[in-house]
């Protein structure tokens, strides 16, 4: 109890800064369940359901037809009860599987009938998870939180950015400035204005187009064989070839910058502890931090660059008979390609930052 | 396939290069890790309940990667603990997330792909969806938490007069770092991953609150922020388990284990 006691004591605004953020982040979330009046189309919200199963000759697996009733939450029918009915299917695919208390975006037919569903409400699971994050972020770093998020916002208006610029301009050049703008707004935000964030900087951006350029020569000669995003997307991108080399410059990035500062710090940091340091010893050891760092990131980007199609692959293998080495190479060739690029970037980060933060150290000192 | 075999080619040649043995070591591990995830969907397919695989998938791989390449130590070993208890805790919030916000893996616009397929097979999809998350952020919290018991074990190596409080502190000043790079990390995969799907949301002028509602953009956020929020979690629970298995009171980790004298 004592301990709670001092705690509170000695971190009085912090702990009152994370209760501002807690409440604000619930107040947020309360308000987007319950935004209905915001929304065009109607919104009802599911009071009961009934299922029942049933087999379609020829079809292995049952469909569930469930008798819904729900209260239209807004526009002129507000506080009316509807009834309709919905199909699911086993798998969840291809349908709605409706429960009790979801929201539900309906269409109505004038005399108050469902028409059709248009989606479920979920928005407030977007606010919900931005929420626990941000007092998560808060709560393990006060100092960080606020450059971190900072960045991230500078970089989503990059983005939003690049979005708009589109119809005018070829995506991919868009995105090689996006990435320069990317590098420098998150490493000196979140580094600081300083030398040593420069040095990673300029090691990033160099990194990034020996990678890129690789990259290129290496798809362009194949790109007849290139699962562009597989089926999903090519009926609807008229530049979907741009679109997939943007997103190979820009998955890796995060990790390419991550390669970087680390680097940048840890020579930063021998150097210090020892300004007569040789460059032998000095050598050997950031060469030693390199190997510790890079083996790991290598694995984040695979892993959640390739966790994105795996859905896709389970489908095609399970519904379509697909072989698993087929499915793979035509629904995950796209994530592999930005993983395995990320990971050349990465690679090459290392001597690149060597080179850069030793190289610019002798200009300075002369 | 040509592609993926010419870039994986030049991945190993820089890493022989640059990393030498620990490079091909590293190299190696993609290869494995790899393979690990075409089990884990393999088995999926086969009806296996996709949470407990991906939840088998974590420890496993994460085992690999702790064990094999950085070796069985204290910090590797600490870790995996840490790991184990962090999937635990991030499991259940996803959990609810999947459920209740209907997730399937999949977005509106995939409807194409049912005229070539049959969308009703034996395998629910919601408990897809929650494994990919799992598997997404398995890599990244092993990296955070090996990195913590790194640099807090360099600490306490240097300084074993530290108390648990002090421990803690230092810990969590390095943790920091960290998890900015991190989030980082995770933020440009979630870039390169929802941007050919925003972009095919421009068209038309589709509105805000569809993409808000839009499944996919949800999974994907999810993925991001239960990653995210993986690593945050995991950098106290890697600090707190290692000052107390460092400052016990009859810990062998007390005595310096680096002058110790060769036999």
């Amino acid at each position: 109890m004592e301990h709670i006691k001092e705690y509170i004591k000695n971190n009085r605004r912090k702990l009152l800064i994370l209760g501002m953020i807690l409440v604000i982040m619930s107040i947020a979330f309360i308000f987007t369940k319950h935004n209905y009046s915001l929304y065009e189309s109607p919104i009802i919200k599911v009071t009961e359901v009934n299922e029942t199963e049933y087999y379609e000759f020829g079809k292995e697996n049952p469909f569930y037809i469930q008798e819904i009733t729900a209260t239209v939450m807004n526009g002129d029918l507000k506080g009316e009860t509807v009834h309709f009915e919905n199909r699911r299917t086993t798998s969840g695919l291809s349908c709605f599987d409706i429960r009790e208390s979801d929201s539900v975006i309906v269409n109505l037919n004038s005399d108050g009938t469902v028409n059709s569903v248009d989606n479920i409400k979920r928005d407030h699971y977007v606010v919900l998870l931005i929420g626990i994050f941000c007092i998560a972020l808060y709560a393990i770093s006060t100092k960080q939180s606020g450059p971190v998020l900072f960045a991230t916002i500078l970089n989503l208006g990059v983005f939003v950015g690049v979005l708009l610029l589109r119809p005018q301009f070829d995506i991919f050049i868009l995105f090689i400035f996006g990435t320069i703008l990317f590098t420098v707004i998150t490493l000196f935000i979140t580094a600081g204005f300083n030398k040593k964030s420069l040095y990673a900087v300029l090691s990033t951006l160099i990194s990034v187009t020996i990678m890129i350029m690789l990259a290129m020569i290496v798809l362009k000669i194949n790109e007849t064989f290139i699962a562009f995003e597989a089926v999903d997307y090519v009926d609807y991108l008229y530049d979907y070839k741009s679109v997939f080399y943007s997103g190979v410059l820009i998955s890796g990035l995060g990790a390419i910058m991550d390669t970087s500062i680390i680097m940048a710090t840890s020579i930063n940091e021998l150097i210090e502890k020892d300004p007569q340091i040789d460059t032998k010893a000095l050598k050997k050891s950031a060469w030693e931090i390199a190997q510790d760092i890079t083996g790991t990131i290598m694995n984040v980007l695979l892993f959640s660059c390739v966790a994105g199609a795996l859905p896709n692959v389970i489908f095609v293998i399970s519904s379509g008979g697909m072989a698993l080495d087929f499915a793979f190479e035509y629904f995950a060739m796209a994530e592999v390609i930005r993983a395995l690029v990320g990971c050349i970037g990465i690679i090459l980060a290392v001597p690149v930052s060597y080179i850069v933060n030793i190289a610019m150290r002798k200009r300075w000192a002369a | 396939m040509t592609i993926i075999v010419t870039l994986a080619g030049i991945l190993f040649v820089l890493l022989a290069i640059i990393n030498r043995g620990r490079g091909v070591k590293a190299f190696l591990s993609l290869f494995v890790n790899f393979f690990m995830i075409v089990a884990a969907v393999w088995l999926i397919t086969k009806g296996w309940n996709a949470i407990l695989i991906a939840f088998i998938f974590s420890m496993v791989t994460s085992g690999f990667i702790l064990f094999f390449i950085n070796g069985i130590n204290s910090k590797t070993k600490i870790s995996y603990y840490a790991v184990a208890v962090t999937l635990l805790l991030v499991g259940i919030l996803i959990l609810y997330v999947g459920y209740a916000g209907h997730l399937s893996g999949f977005g509106m616009h995939l409807n194409d792909m049912y005229y070539r397929y049959e969308p009703n097979v034996s395998i629910n999809f919601t408990p897809v969806a929650i494994a990919v998350i799992l598997i997404g952020l398995t890599g990244a919290i092993t990296d955070t938490a090996l990195d913590i018991a790194t640099s807090l074990h360099e600490v306490h190596e240097n300084n074993k007069h530290l108390s648990f409080k002090e421990l803690i502190h230092s810990g969590n000043h390095m943790g920091k770092d960290i998890l900015g790079t991190m989030i980082n990390t995770l933020f440009f995969v979630f870039l390169g991953e929802i941007m050919a799907f925003i972009l095919a949301f421009q068209r038309n002028g589709y509105s805000f609150s569809e993409i808000i509602n839009e499944p996919f953009f949800l999974q994907e956020t999810a993925q991001l922020m239960v990653g995210c929020l993986g690593c945050i979690l995991i950098v106290p629970i890697t600090i707190l388990l290692q000052s107390y298995i460092y400052t016990k009171k009859a810990s062998p980790y007390k005595k310096s284990h680096r002058n110790e004298p060769r036999q």
